[in-house]
């Protein structure tokens, strides 16, 4: 039986999308969340005709929306116990620089996404501005201080290190 | 040379940090420690047809079948304390210590204070015990002949499910809101009489299940915000989490059959499925990465757990116990017939395993921590 070809295009799209969301998020179940809720709102779409024309930045766009909407939901919470961090080691075994990767999971949601976003995606301010809801000028002021943020936990982490 | 940390390098860093992680196989993205055979996470074709309303989803799913105990904790009751048999045989003893001296009907935890719920013969007895001091803080009857739920709410509130009082007219299932520190009454609902057996908590809202329907109530108000119907189901349980909830129960007609169905948090069927097995009234608690455990138990000898993910991918898990189900966060508990108290791992699989002297009623906790709640005490885990 042929498959449709929405839900074979939403196929291939997972295993990109959910290393893109795992960038982002530095959490696996997070990551796998927000790529489901993504291409859920992607089936919706091309139920209703309304396919977007590239689909894999649409995709991405939503992720990275999503990301912070959750963000903006979640935040009041108060967690009674820190979540179970065991996947960090897990991933960590194909990371070398393993040194950045903690130092990122310090930034918060949004500085975090803006870095995915110009320098995995490769995207402009304008592009990373749309997809997170806010100015241009927000995303090079968070960018800022998110390589300031990174620089001083690297520095910490060096000197740490060396004494 | 370079400084590492000067701004142009600590960008070149960056690409390659996210470089390596675009090329991550994404096992290792998905998979947990610990768990030998991880659920996979997504298979598209169900999503796919879930959201053009299909009722059942039927597809080549990869089910991960264990066979599932044969013998088990058959031929004891309560008070009974055997050692379980099967699959837990080699799971570690889970330790269980004294915590309060008598028992309760159900029990839910929320602010450093467990409520405890009794149901006797006329009225409903709620009392609150904070769990640093083991002393009873504050009691208060409820005006209500039995509490079938009770589950405790942000904001500093317990919300209690009523059935209606003997002879009552017209029978009038309650929602009774309660301030959590003193107890005193704060807000009723009347529901529909039909409502009946399940109350869960989401971030906001108290979700009920009655028949077919899945009600939603605003937490606060407990004015009604949202009202599903899960075609051909019978709701036994619902547990909410951040995207939507998961409702479980049997088949409303024809062969009794376990269903599982997702929904989202606007009300949409997202996947509605049989699982494999005819017990009656299986349970259901929302994991995270948007998986749930379900449990199917109908006796001490048919004990099974399955972990679904959101497209309806399953791992059937032998097991013994599965007539209640808690998950706290970064632990989980299964409690069986006749005592029996699994600890379980985020893939549903049994860790250390413990015997309580008499049934329990209850599981409720914080952490790692839980309190097992039989009819006679209550005891913590250690």
């Amino acid at each position: 039986m042929r498959e449709d070809p929405v839900a074979e295009l939403a196929r291939s799209l997972r295993a990109p999308l959910l290393r893109y969301a795992f960038a982002l998020t530095g959490d696996a179940d997070r990551a796998a969340d927000l790529v489901q809720t993504a291409l859920e709102r992607f089936v919706r779409l091309s139920r209703q005709d309304q396919l977007p024309a590239r689909p894999l930045s649409y995709l991405k766009r939503v992720i990275a929306h999503e990301h912070i909407s959750v963000w903006r939901k979640t935040r009041r919470e108060s967690l009674v116990d820190p979540p179970d961090k065991a996947t960090d080691s897990t991933t960590l075994r194909g990371i070398e620089d393993a040194d950045l990767w903690r130092a990122l999971s310090q930034l918060g949601r949004k500085q975090r996404a803006v870095l995915v976003l110009r320098y995995a995606e490769d995207w402009d301010d304008a592009q990373i501005a749309t997809a997170l809801g806010c100015s241009e000028a927000t995303v090079r002021s968070q960018a800022s201080r998110a390589l300031l943020r990174l620089r001083k936990q690297l520095l910490a982490s060096r000197a740490d290190w060396e004494s | 040379m370079k400084d590492p940390l000067q701004q142009d390098h600590l960008q070149d860093r960056l690409v390659a940090l996210f470089d390596q992680v675009y090329r991550l196989d994404e096992r290792m993205i998905t998979s947990k420690p610990g768990s030998a055979k991880p659920v996979s996470r997504f298979t598209w074709r169900s999503v796919a047809a879930s959201t053009a309303a299909t009722a059942l989803v039927v597809c080549a799913l990869p089910v991960l079948l264990t066979q599932f105990a044969s013998g088990g904790a058959s031929g004891r009751g309560p008070g009974d304390t055997a050692t379980p048999t099967t699959a837990s045989a080699d799971a570690a003893e889970l330790q269980l210590h004294d915590f309060y001296d008598k028992g309760a009907t159900t029990a839910t935890y929320g602010q450093g204070s467990l409520f405890l719920a009794t149901n006797t013969a006329d009225s409903c007895v709620v009392t609150r015990i904070p769990v640093a001091h083991r002393v009873v803080r504050a009691r208060r009857v409820l005006p209500a002949a039995a509490c079938v739920g009770m589950a405790y709410a942000s904001g500093g509130a317990l919300v209690l499910v009523a059935p209606p009082a003997a002879g009552a007219a017209p029978p009038k299932y309650q929602v009774i809101r309660l301030r959590s520190e003193s107890l005193a009454v704060t807000a009723t609902a009347d529901l529909p009489p039909t409502v009946q057996q399940t109350i869960s908590i989401g971030r906001s809202s108290v979700w009920l299940a009655a028949g077919n329907r899945v009600l939603s109530l605003d937490s606060s108000s407990l004015r009604r915000n949202g009202d599903v119907r899960i075609k051909g189901m019978t709701v036994t349980a619902v547990s909410p989490d951040a995207f939507g909830f998961w409702a479980v129960g049997d088949s409303s007609s024809g062969p009794l059959t376990n269903q599982v169905a997702r929904i989202d948090a606007q009300g949409h069927l997202i996947f509605q499925r049989q699982l494999q097995g005819t017990v009656s009234a299986p349970t259901v608690v929302a994991l995270p990465g948007n998986r749930a455990l379900v449990g199917l138990q109908s006796s001490s000898r048919d004990a099974r757990r399955v972990v679904i993910n959101g497209t309806g991918d399953m791992a059937e898990i032998r097991a013994d116990a599965a007539r209640i189900l808690l998950w706290n966060g970064n632990g989980g508990y299964a409690a069986g017939l006749n005592g029996l108290l699994e600890a379980i791992d985020n893939s549903g699989r049994t860790t250390a395993t413990a015997i309580t002297s008499g049934v329990i009623n209850a599981l409720t906790g914080v952490g790692r921590r839980a309190f097992v709640i039989t009819p006679s005490r209550v005891a913590v885990t250690g």
